[in-house]
């Protein structure tokens, strides 16, 4: 069900007048937009093989559906260049896999923001950064391919603040919040060398984000002092569910911890067996719940699992550590999941390709 | 409200409860699956904090909005 046909709108001939007319219609983020212009919208277009009327991804409450054509509009309207589209289209359909669960992670009080985490060569070939300010303003790619997602899920799938979206405080990152996985002078393989995907293809990671918190550390020099800070971070108890975490470590602390020889696999291991609270602070806190423990605790729980301890997660599998940012600083973050359990899974694509598709 | 409508299409009574903050969104979800008069039980907000006596009281509150709900039609 699309929420309205395409249909051409006139505006007077001048820019300004269109970008008002935008605002009248609703159609922005609080911020301008570029109007989506035919010509760019057909530009864009030009980057999926797809017909314009193709369905990247439909609403599970409402049954609202994402065209080929209403992404492309609303990536105009972001201030994406053309060649950005093959990882809105993908990053879209990331989020459209059940187990992202993307009604509830956009609509939930929660507040949380669809990270895209972007690893592989089209971090090069559109200019993303990977580099200093990673998170921050200054890149055109990052910024707009991360906006078209919200702008999609504000005007495709009505996604709207106070109607269908009902964060109770929100958050920066759900102006934009894409980054790429910095590959210069990265030890580690990369994200997308870990999903298996074949040689030379990127790929989009999306993960419900519900915040950021940055993790200084600039006196510790060993892995043990640099990952304790980070595992600490995501135990805080504001923060602590069985949920996913994102990691991402500046070069600096990459640096002391692979340095030592400690492989992603053993980062995970590490943090995973730290973030973790007493049951009784759990209690203390009013945060514990039995089932949360009994399915951390099972017969099938991960031998790193402790006793009348409350982890983050459930394996270290579910802690995604990647590398990205500037070459100076001992600031790395930690990205908490949304909901308080396991309410959303983040999800994988390949960016521009078609692996094992139906 | 999109599962409570799905057991409905289905020709099975269901009852959707709802606390006040998100009538607005549950309304606007009704109105997009075609049922914008879906009835469904209104409770104060919150729920996950209250106590069990609190618990209690509620849920004769919905009690006693739903049954007229699942009796009618």
């Amino acid at each position: 069900m699309p929420p309205t046909a395409a249909r051409i709108h006139e505006v007077p001939d001048d820019p300004l007048a269109a970008i008002d007319y935008c605002f009248e219609q609703g159609w922005t983020d609080g911020l301008p937009v570029v109007p989506p212009d035919v010509g760019r919208v057909a530009a864009m277009m030009a980057f999926e093989g797809r017909p314009a009327e193709a369905v990247l991804a439909a609403h599970p409450a409402t049954g609202l559906e994402c065209t080929v054509h209403a992404a492309a509009v609303n990536a105009v309207m972001a201030g994406c260049k053309a060649e950005y589209f093959p990882v809105v289209v993908a990053a879209l359909e990331a989020m459209a896999e059940p187990g992202f669960n993307f009604h509830g992670s956009t609509a939930s009080t929660g507040g949380s923001a669809p990270l895209l985490v972007v690893s592989g060569p089209v971090i090069d070939d559109i200019q993303m950064n990977a580099d200093v300010n990673l998170f921050g303003p200054g890149n055109r790619a990052n910024n707009t391919i991360g906006r078209a997602i919200r702008l999609i899920l504000m005007n495709v799938f009505q996604m709207v603040p106070g109607l269908s979206d009902k964060s109770t405080q929100g958050q920066p990152a759900k102006f934009s919040f894409c980054i790429a996985e910095r590959q210069r002078g990265n030890p580690w393989p990369l994200l997308v060398e870990d999903l298996d995907y074949p040689p030379g293809v990127s790929s989009v990671t999306v993960f419900a984000g519900g915040g950021f918190c940055n993790v200084e550390n600039h006196g510790g020099n060993t892995p043990e002092q640099v990952l304790g800070s980070v595992a600490d971070a995501m135990a805080n108890y504001g923060c602590i569910t069985l949920g996913q975490s994102v990691v991402v470590l500046a070069p600096e602390h990459v640096r002391i911890v692979a340095g030592a020889g400690w492989s992603k696999a053993e980062v995970r291991e590490y943090l995973f067996a730290r973030a973790a609270r007493p049951v009784d602070g759990m209690r203390a806190v009013g945060k514990y719940r039995q089932r949360d423990y009994d399915r951390q605790h099972g017969s099938d729980a991960h031998p790193l699992v402790a006793d009348a301890m409350m982890h983050r997660g459930l394996t270290p599998d579910d802690i995604l550590v990647v590398m990205g940012g500037g070459d100076a600083g001992g600031h790395s973050c930690f990205i908490p999941s949304w909901s308080r359990a396991r309410s959303s899974i983040m999800q994988s694509k390949p960016i521009g390709v078609c692996i094992d598709c139906d | 409200m999109h599962d409570g409508i799905s057991f409905e299409q289905l020709g099975k009574r269901a009852i959707v409860l709802c606390t006040e903050p998100f009538e607005v969104t549950a309304r606007n979800i009704a109105r997009m699956l075609g049922l914008p008069d879906y009835p469904f039980v209104r409770l104060e907000h919150p729920i996950g904090s209250r106590t069990a006596p609190e618990i209690r009281d509620l849920a004769t509150v919905a009690y006693d909005q739903a049954l007229p709900i699942l009796l009618e039609g």
